[in-house]
């Protein structure tokens, strides 16, 4: 069963957090007070950048 | 020995898949017992940290816990890092789906899109508020 208070380890998940620059997505999405939409994700793709 | 107390996550080693070169592992011990675990990365290149994994002692889970507040302590601690790291409290992690939620109620975590949840300045001042201050920590 999924336990409360743990964060299970991240999979291709971490090749994602690579390949975007995750602190510039954060903050966005704590500018706009919401969840990022995908392609507003993807506008920080490093390779795009 | 963890294991054979319960715990789940084999913590004898780190994570091998990282974003950066290195992840830091942190226990923390309330009269000397480990009562929870993180490892967490400092990503600086993007300011922000990336929280790997997180467990606590089964008996702090629960209705009868041993202590109350371990994963929030923890938590809060790893939020303190990136104050200290020039992050600006940013703290990023990846949820199951069905804790998405429990996250955002129990913490204060706030979506970023897909399974990623986020700590933002205000989020992990709330933390450390809520679950550093006011307790006699020391961090080694």
């Amino acid at each position: 069963p999924i336990e409360k208070d743990v964060i299970y380890p991240p999979t291709e998940q971490i090749q994602e957090l690579r390949t975007h620059n995750v602190g510039m997505a954060v903050r966005l999405a704590a500018k706009l007070g919401r969840p990022l939409e995908d392609w507003e994700y993807e506008m920080f793709r490093k390779e795009r950048q | 020995m963890l294991k054979a107390r319960g715990w789940a996550f084999d913590w004898s080693d780190g994570a091998t898949d990282l974003i950066t070169d290195n992840s830091i592992l942190k226990a923390l011990l309330i009269d000397d017992e480990i009562e929870g675990l993180i490892e967490y990365e400092i990503v600086a290149r993007d300011l922000y940290v990336f929280a790997h994994k997180l467990e606590i002692d089964p008996q702090n889970r629960g209705e009868n816990k041993r202590h109350e507040g371990v994963a929030g302590v923890l938590l809060a601690y790893v939020a303190k890092e990136s104050f200290n790291a020039g992050c600006d409290g940013f703290v990023v992690f990846i949820s199951k789906s069905k804790l998405f939620e429990y996250y955002q109620n129990q913490y204060g975590a706030k979506p970023l899109g897909g399974l990623k949840l986020h700590f933002d300045t205000a989020a992990s001042e709330k933390l450390i508020h809520d679950y550093l201050a006011g307790k006699e920590i020391q961090y080694e």
